[in-house]
């Protein structure tokens, strides 16, 4: 079978999660909400809106000659977006006819969902064995990646994809836009922030005033949305910080919106500011400096979120770019982190 | 009042708390400040009413996290106003903060009031006082510094000793204020960070230092990533095996930038402030309390929890301070059990999961 169809054939496939209706469609609403720690509602939307749907033949094509064939593919997946192994498998389906999966322990339930769905296009381990020849796509934390990195054999080729984040910039006429902060919230609130699409901070280059009137309508936007997709189970670790990145912005910051579901906060031109921690937090930046913030995050950056007109400096090049309130609808064009790097061991 | 008068009141109450002859009430000083604060800093007055506080108990106050320091000018007095600004240590330039300070008398007396009762008292005649650490310049930028240079010329004789530079600890002339202490019969306070102590260590390899009696070794901080760190307990054991003393005269003391007071244990013999090794030991104008780091409420007895500070020397600053170090409350003063985990970094991370290469599924 042609690698093409064989991609296409796992996302068609993959699609009845999508469906409520569909009996894996009830069993993925039914079982991922246990799994993932996100609400029912936000199960739900995520597998309608924000599933990788199948490209037309010719950019399917593009991708599978951008991905290099392999005997073998593993994948090791994470469990911080549950939607993603959709698109690590695929593309390892593009490399090879056989492939590995390695499910994440937290949240092993949408590798399984897949598996039902494709009937079996893939095959789930509980640990990998690369040979020299195989390819590992591996997503997680930057230690482990190295981790296994290290365990690696020769000739094994190894895509990491590790930490990262995703920003907001917005000019002043955005600011003034409320759809804006609606679709700004939307982003931040898909996932509960713990994706490297989601965006922790947002660069507001308009004044203060400005930037002030927008975390004012992005806390509106956001309580509406937590009405619709309630915020999640955090652990111990995510909750501790966000009580104390709360505690932090109501002192430091110029004006703190700050509920049991979501934290903002407006920095007034900042000299440094901390990432804030997942859940649904968001740092907006009021600076005339617009670029500053961007390009010190730029290794970790992801992605960038847009509203305005901006001549991007180079550092930002491998960051995905996106309109407000599509950055957790990535187009299915390659890996969803353009940094993966890839290296032949 | 004038806000100015109002702070110096506020300041001549805490010192003469301090010098333990007043008759003020620890509860009553506390809320004194934290209600001068929320007139005059914005930031607190924010936090206090997002808690809806009353500021009517030492509990209600609500504690600003000392990254506040990093991000904020964390005063209620203006620039121009400031006598000293310490800077807090950090990894890199783009971590440290400020503690800025309207007056320094009342960091001086709190520091020396209860490094006396910890350390000086235990000295029985006036030491050579000698610092593992550099010299701070004038004005101090390190509060730690600081408080070694009032160390000196209070509890010492024959003037300032840093003995820590650019090309390291200064062993040569350590070796000689060791032999200059023996030979006129003084104490030796020695006063250091853990990880200049790490570098003297690995510097005198088996040499020792036949220190003269009664010295003791002030032992302060944790490594920061400068040095190869070692558990403090045999840290405290080769010290004391370097300087041929016992190991309870080596002191543990217990200080942030964000604070104006410290604690220390009572280990050393003879010295008016007692207490079992390991424990550290509020001065009684500085309460630690381990909170819940979700609830941010006191935790049951006996049980870890993060260190929430109200520290009556932070008058012009913030009286009630939320770190990220974990305490527990043993008997009369607190254990220190490391610092609170750094949240797992998250966006496609696998977090603390295994998935080591072959791992069998835990």
């Amino acid at each position: 079978m042609q690698r093409a169809d064989r991609v296409r054939r796992f996302l068609l496939a993959s699609a009845r999660l999508a469906d409520p209706e569909d009996s894996l469609g009830r069993a993925a609403r039914a079982r991922l909400p246990l799994s993932t720690g996100l609400s029912a509602a936000h199960v739900s939307y995520a597998l309608e809106h924000c599933l990788e749907a199948c490209p037309e033949p010719a950019e399917l094509q593009r991708i599978c000659d951008a991905t290099a064939e392999a005997s073998r593919a593993h994948v090791v997946l994470s469990a911080n977006v549950f939607t993603a192994p959709l698109r690590a498998i695929a593309l390892a389906l593009a490399s090879s006819d056989r492939v590995l999966v390695r499910p994440s322990r937290r949240e092993p339930v949408m590798a399984e969902l897949l598996h039902a769905a494709s009937e079996g296009e893939f095959e789930i381990v509980s640990a990998i064995e690369p040979v020299s020849g195989d390819h590992v796509w591996a997503y997680g934390a930057d230690e482990t990646l190295a981790t296994i990195a290290a365990q690696l054999p020769h000739g094994v080729t190894y895509h990491a994809h590790g930490f990262g984040f995703g920003a907001a910039l917005l000019d002043s006429a955005a600011c003034n836009d409320p759809a804006s902060a609606a679709r700004l919230a939307l982003d931040a609130v898909l996932f509960d922030q713990r994706g490297c699409l989601s965006p922790r901070f947002a660069v507001v280059h308009a004044s203060l005033d400005a930037a002030l009137a927008f975390a004012a309508a992005l806390a509106t936007a956001l309580d509406a949305w937590h009405d619709r997709l309630p915020l999640g189970q955090l652990d111990a670790a995510e909750r501790e910080a966000s009580v104390r990145f709360r505690e932090t912005m109501t002192y430091a910051a110029e004006c703190c919106h700050a509920t049991q579901a979501f934290t903002i906060a407006v920095l007034d031109r900042p000299e440094r500011f901390p990432l804030p921690p997942v859940g649904r937090n968001l740092l907006l930046l009021a600076t005339s400096d617009w670029q500053t913030p961007l390009v010190e995050s730029a290794a970790q950056l992801t992605q960038l979120g847009i509203a305005g007109e901006f001549a991007l400096p180079p550092q930002l090049a491998h960051a995905r770019m996106a309109r407000l309130g599509d950055m957790q609808r990535p187009p299915f064009d390659g890996p969803v982190d353009l940094r993966t790097r890839s290296r032949t061991l | 009042m004038s806000f100015l008068a109002e702070s110096d009141a506020l300041h001549a109450r805490v010192q003469a708390f301090a010098r333990a002859g007043a008759r003020d009430d620890f509860d009553e000083l506390a809320l004194a400040i934290a209600r001068f604060q929320c007139r005059h800093s914005p930031g607190f007055a924010r936090l206090v009413r997002h808690h809806a506080s009353a500021l009517d108990s030492v509990a209600s106050i609500p504690a600003v996290p000392a990254e506040a320091f990093r991000l904020s000018r964390v005063a209620v007095h203006t620039v121009l106003d400031d006598q000293v600004r310490f800077r807090t240590s950090g990894t890199s330039s783009a971590d440290t903060g400020t503690h800025a300070m309207r007056r320094l008398d009342t960091y001086r007396l709190l520091s020396l009031e209860f490094g006396r009762r910890a350390l000086a008292s235990s000295l029985g005649a006036p030491a050579l006082v000698l610092a593992l650490a550099p010299d701070p310049g004038t004005p101090e930028a390190s509060s730690l510094g600081c408080m070694m240079r009032f160390f000196m010329h209070e509890f010492g004789v024959a003037g300032e000793h840093w003995l820590l530079g650019p090309a390291g600890v200064d062993v040569g002339a350590l070796e000689a204020a060791v032999a200059t202490a023996r030979s006129e019969g003084r104490p030796l306070l020695l006063l250091a960070t853990a990880f200049a102590l790490v570098a003297l260590l690995d510097r005198m390899g088996a040499r020792r230092l036949s220190a003269p009696e009664r010295t003791l070794v002030m032992l302060t901080g944790g490594f920061k990533g400068k040095s190869r760190s070692i558990e403090p307990e045999l840290l405290r054991r080769q010290v004391a095996a370097l300087f041929d003393i016992d190991p309870a005269r080596v002191v543990g003391e217990y200080g942030m930038t964000e604070l104006s007071s410290q604690l220390y244990e009572g280990t050393a013999p003879g010295a008016e402030l007692t207490g079992p090794p390991g424990v550290y030991l509020e001065p009684p104008w500085l309460r630690v309390t381990p909170v819940d780091p979700v609830s941010l409420a006191t935790v049951p007895e006996g049980q870890i929890g993060l260190a929430r500070f109200v520290d009556l020397g932070n008058i012009d600053s913030a009286v009630a301070i939320l770190t990220e170090d974990l305490v527990r409350r043993v008997g009369p003063g607190i254990e220190l059990c490391g610092r609170r985990p750094a949240s797992v970094p998250r966006g496609c991370s696998l977090a603390l999961e295994s998935l080591l290469v072959g791992s069998a599924e835990g």
